[in-house]
């Protein structure tokens, strides 16, 4: 038995719990590499793709929402429990919603506005300067996710992933060049790192917990 | 020590005071509700003894039990109860102002 009884060592527990099989950060990985994808497509092809720029919007919060959910009552759930968080206080969520909103739509801003200006071959025909640093934006943003959730919740990988993405960044920003190829390999290095630790996490995870199928006998009566 | 107190330790409720129900208690405190499952591997216990003691803190109305299905499968939800959140926290008063925590 775990004879420790520290409420708020047993929340980070908790939180760590949820990040354990690596599903977030895969599904955000693979986000990223998608609209890696689109970029690098809609710089080396002539004609509009515009109407799947929407559709790669839409996908972030289904495959963090209700993809997520799936995957982890699927297999999750049955290998290592089930436990739902509390709501947050009423004040606290409503601070948190409208950072989360104020961040979502200055980074949708910038890349919206890079989409409004940038032009089919790469060129940004009226792109200010402050545009050109969209993957260092995007990425500090990420990275201080990152560490925000790797020091609350005491998540070691999470420190690495944030420093992997602030250097992707670094590096993008690095070269020379119209903004969307370096936009294409920020997201490119961004999403393979994500994606790369998701899946080793969660083949990790799959390893070393096997489906539980024996609550049948201890059923509590 | 605050005397007054220190012999108010004997009227701990023991139910709560067992370590493995207070490991219990103290992860449904911090949660909406949990499988079992999820209690079996946080807490370390044995299935034979999260059984007994998830049935003894159910007898005293200190949590609530939901049993179904997910497919074939049994699966049972605790949740604490109001009742059950306040032992844990007479219990917790208690424990502080006796040994000046």
């Amino acid at each position: 038995m775990k004879n420790q009884v520290d409420l708020r060592s047993l929340t980070q527990r908790l939180h760590r719990h949820f990040y354990l099989d690596g599903v977030v950060e895969g599904l955000a990985g693979l986000w990223l590499l998608m609209m890696s994808g689109y970029f690098l497509i809609s710089l080396n092809i002539e004609g509009t793709l515009y109407f799947f720029y929407p559709l790669l919007l839409i996908s972030l919060p289904l495959l963090l929402g209700p993809v997520t959910q799936a995957i982890k009552t699927h297999v999750t759930f049955p290998r290592i429990g089930y436990a739902k968080l509390p709501p947050p206080p009423a004040q606290g969520k409503r601070l948190r919603i409208a950072a989360i909103l104020v961040g979502i739509g200055i980074i949708l801003g910038l890349i919206l506005d890079l989409f409004g200006t940038a032009q089919p071959g790469g060129a940004a025909s009226n792109a200010t300067g402050w545009l050109s640093l969209l993957p260092v934006l995007i990425g500090i943003a990420a990275a201080a996710g990152f560490f925000y959730t790797a020091v609350r919740h005491a998540i070691t990988r999470f420190y690495l992933l944030g420093l992997f993405i602030l250097l992707a960044a670094a590096l993008s920003n690095s070269l020379t060049g119209e903004i969307l190829p370096r936009l294409v390999i920020f997201m490119a290095l961004a999403g393979s790192i994500l994606l790369l630790s998701g899946l080793f996490t969660f083949i990790s995870f799959l390893r070393r917990y096997p489906v539980d199928e024996s609550e049948m006998e201890y059923h509590v009566s | 020590m605050n005397d007054t107190y220190l012999h108010k330790l004997a009227d701990l409720d023991r139910l709560v005071h067992e370590p493995a129900r207070l490991l219990i208690l103290a992860y449904l405190s911090i949660v909406s509700e949990a499988d079992f499952l999820f209690l079996l591997h946080e807490t370390g216990l044995t299935r034979g003894n999260l059984s007994s003691h998830l049935s003894k803190l159910e007898e005293a109305g200190y949590v609530t039990i939901e049993k179904g299905y997910i497919g074939r499968k049994p699966h049972t939800l605790c949740k604490l109860t109001a009742a059950g959140r306040d032992a844990l926290q007479t219990y917790r008063q208690m424990l502080k102002q006796a040994l000046d925590l």
